[in-house]
């Protein structure tokens, strides 16, 4: 089970809009690739992760769906999918050829 | 270069200007921006190609109204874009040098030159490699050691495609591009910088960057050390030559009417007349008219125009207004209300005309405008401090600074019925990725194609097509049944790789999107950069042959003169046939083998005329020989001794 966004921007549920801001700018400062060039790779992902987290929580409608999930532990995180299109993944059919 | 200077080497930070560029150094705490050969601290992003030489530059543009075919500029609005695109289309009327499609599906544009009695053509891509590496030079002769590694900007409304093709470019030219940043935050930091970084309150700016070709509209939230950018907006077409050309409009105009005759088709009358346009309009902004004059400038008619601010304003209104869009868009996406803006700092030259000062300062109910930084400038100087942040050359402070930037335009694939579905959004902060599942559309359908645009309108039609790539082998199930995941990921350099994977049978295709979409190859840079060196020998090669062809060129006349002022009782007349006869087959040789000669070839047809003069007895021979080797005063000297003879 991978981190939730509150724990990846290491903040509370019940943060306020200026905390999550500046977490994740506190966080960014420590992760971004070029604060550590040993292990860029890692620090990547870490970091994009840490963006998605902050796009989300930022966003008060966002917020309110993905604490939804947390909270009735549904399925959509096995992948990097945003929550708030969350049914089983499939949101539509592929255009063929 | 010594063993010493291997080791060392520094990041610049490289402005990659429409019409100048702009270079800058962090060295010992604090930024450099470098003069170059000519003592301008921004150079002509010119290239042009004489009889003999290329010319980079400055030396290129100052040469302009002689040479308007075979010299090159502009090469930032042809960057990373299709022949048959309308902006193409419209600038080529514009432009005194051809520029032709080579051709293929990808319908790339190339700059047709011609050099030495031969059509040469060049991508946009070395074009502008050549002006980097011009910068390089700069650079390398202030710093006293090699640059291998620099930052460079574009326009933070450039596109993927654009992008790449800059990255390119700096590779071409030796560079390892570091990162590719935007302009107006580069312009940011170097504002940021001049400004107290510690400051605690999170304080937002605009940046508005109109230079001479392009124009961007960025919000930036600055606290501590951290540049946050809210939103960027723009236009990648719209800056100071736009107005030029509106200018020079109203002059052909004005000319036709007074003369009933056209100079458009005089590339070299356009040509002188455009400069003067440009000079009356850096003119305007600090005096309320200008007269633009050329003599001669078509059919033997001289030209004169009086010029007011008024006039100009008027005559460019529409693009002033235009502008005002982006500002406003911005600001929108960045859901901060006019108020939060606590500084508008104004970048690139063209913001030094005072209707667009006028204008953005009226949009913000008259707030004063930042103008501490050197709008020519401060974007090499952001792009220098971010140089030494990513080498990890700076300073504390420096290190402590921490740039997140945005991507420009939203990017997605099409899915059914021409939709546009959208991965990542506009003014997300890079890098970012986002993936999506996606399934098959049929039963047993075992291959998908996923075509990729960038932009914000709901139907792929009306985006910006990226590029395409198919997903093949899904095993064969129902409709519905695989599990697609598609992959969106831009980097910190702005530039998106997408990738797609079946589920079930992890099998994997990717694609760097540019790749799909006329971007050079990696083979195709791998020989431009060879050509590039090859060139790089050639234009020091080219040096030494042509002074060793002007020796010999001024050996000849020598020789010629020697033999025709002496008379025929110093000279018999089967010598002189013999010596005339001689000179003539070494003319002959020069005009014709002499085209593709080298150095080398020269020196030895210089040694076989002194071997014909060596092998004559007359007592005069060592008087006339020696003559050849001196100037001017002594040679007469030597003729007169002969005479005496």
């Amino acid at each position: 089970m991978p981190k939730s966004y509150y724990e990846l921007l290491d903040i509370s549920r019940d943060a306020t809009a200026a905390e999550i801001h500046r977490a994740y700018k506190k966080k960014a400062l420590q992760h971004h690739p070029d604060k550590n060039p040993g292990q860029v790779a890692e620090a990547t992902e870490l970091f994009k992760a840490i963006g998605e987290a902050y796009l989300c929580l930022r966003d008060p409608a966002k917020r309110a769906a993905y604490d939804y999930d947390l909270d009735n532990k549904s399925t959509w995180s096995t992948s990097w999918s945003s929550p708030q299109e969350s049914d089983d993944g499939f949101t539509f059919t592929m255009a063929k050829d | 270069m010594q063993p010493a200077s291997e080791e060392k080497s520094y990041a610049v930070g490289i402005d990659l200007g429409t019409t100048y560029s702009c270079v800058g150094v962090y060295k010992d705490g604090e930024v450099q921006i470098i003069a170059n050969d000519q003592g301008n601290r921004t150079t002509p992003s010119y290239v042009a190609w004489t009889e003999q030489e290329r010319l980079l530059g400055d030396a290129a543009k100052n040469q302009v109204a002689s040479n308007p075919t075979n010299t090159v500029f502009d090469a930032k609005r042809l960057i990373g874009r299709r022949f048959d695109d309308p902006i193409v289309q419209a600038d080529l009327k514009l432009w005194p040098f051809k520029v032709v499609s080579d051709g293929t599906k990808d319908d790339k544009p190339l700059i047709e030159i011609f050099y030495q009695g031969v059509a040469k053509k060049f991508h946009p891509e070395e074009i502008s490699s050549m002006i980097l590496t011009k910068m390089k030079q700069t650079a390398e002769a202030y710093l006293g050691h090699r640059v291998r590694e620099a930052v460079i900007t574009v326009p933070a409304y450039f596109n993927d495609a654009q992008r790449q093709a800059t990255k390119d470019a700096g590779e071409i030219a030796g560079l390892r591009v570091l990162r590719i940043v935007n302009e107006p935050t580069a312009a940011a930091i170097a504002y940021g910088l001049d400004k107290s970084t510690s400051a605690q309150k999170e304080t937002h700016i605009l940046v508005f960057d109109m230079g001479g070709g392009t124009f961007d509209v960025s919000v930036l939230a600055i606290q501590e050390s951290v540049f946050e950018v809210k939103a960027t907006a723009g236009d990648p077409h719209l800056g100071g030559e736009d107005f030029d050309n509106r200018i020079l409009s109203h002059c052909i105009a004005d000319f036709r009417r007074k003369y009933q005759s056209d100079p458009t088709r005089n590339q070299r009358a356009v040509r002188r007349l455009r400069t003067q346009c440009e000079r009356a309009k850096r003119l305007l902004s600090t005096q309320t008219s200008v007269t633009i004059e050329v003599d001669s400038l078509h059919e033997g008619n001289d030209f004169s125009i009086r010029l007011s601010r008024a006039k100009f304003e008027e005559l460019c209104l529409d693009y002033f207004k235009k502008a005002m869009e982006p500002v406003e868009q911005c600001l929108k996406d960045s859901n901060l209300p006019q108020k939060a803006i606590s500084d508008i700092v104004m970048v690139g030259g063209s913001t030094r005309i005072p209707k667009v000062q006028e204008l953005i300062k009226a949009f913000f109910h008259g707030k004063e405008l930042c103008k501490s930084i050197n709008p020519d400038e401060a974007v090499a100087y952001g792009a220098a401090v971010q140089a030494a942040i990513v080498s990890g050359h700076g300073s504390e402070e420096v290190q402590n600074m921490l740039l997140l930037d945005v991507a420009p335009l939203s990017l997605g694939i099409e899915t059914a019925g021409g939709m546009m579905q959208v991965l990542i959004e506009r003014n997300s902060t890079v890098s970012t990725s986002k993936s999506q599942d996606f399934t098959t559309f049929e039963d047993y359908q075992d291959h998908v194609d996923i075509s990729v645009y960038e932009g914000e309108r709901a139907m792929v039609k009306d985006n910006n097509f990226l590029g395409k790539f198919t997903l093949k082998d899904i095993p064969k199930s129902l409709r519905g049944v695989p599990k697609i995941q598609v992959t969106f990921t831009i980097d910190t350099n702005g530039i998106l790789q997408v990738s797609a994977e079946d589920a079930k049978s992890n099998k994997k295709s990717e694609i760097q999107i540019a790749n799909e979409k006329g971007r050079l190859t990696q083979n195709d840079i791998q020989k431009m950069l060879q050509e590039a060196e090859k060139y790089k020998g050639e234009d020091e090669i080219s040096k030494g042959d042509m002074l060793a062809k002007e020796e010999l060129k001024v050996y000849f006349q020598r020789f010629d003169k020697g033999i025709q002022d002496l008379d025929a009782s110093k000279l018999q007349e089967q010598d002189r046939e013999r010596l005339e006869k001689k000179l003539a087959d070494a003319y002959h040789w020069l005009e014709h083998d002499g085209l593709k000669a080298g150095k080398p070839e020269f020196e030895a047809k210089q040694k076989e005329l002194q071997a014909v003069m060596n092998t004559e007895t007359w007592t005069f021979a060592g008087h006339l020989h020696s003559a050849l080797y001196r100037n001017d005063w002594e040679w007469r000297a030597a003729l007169l001794v002969c005479r005496e003879f």
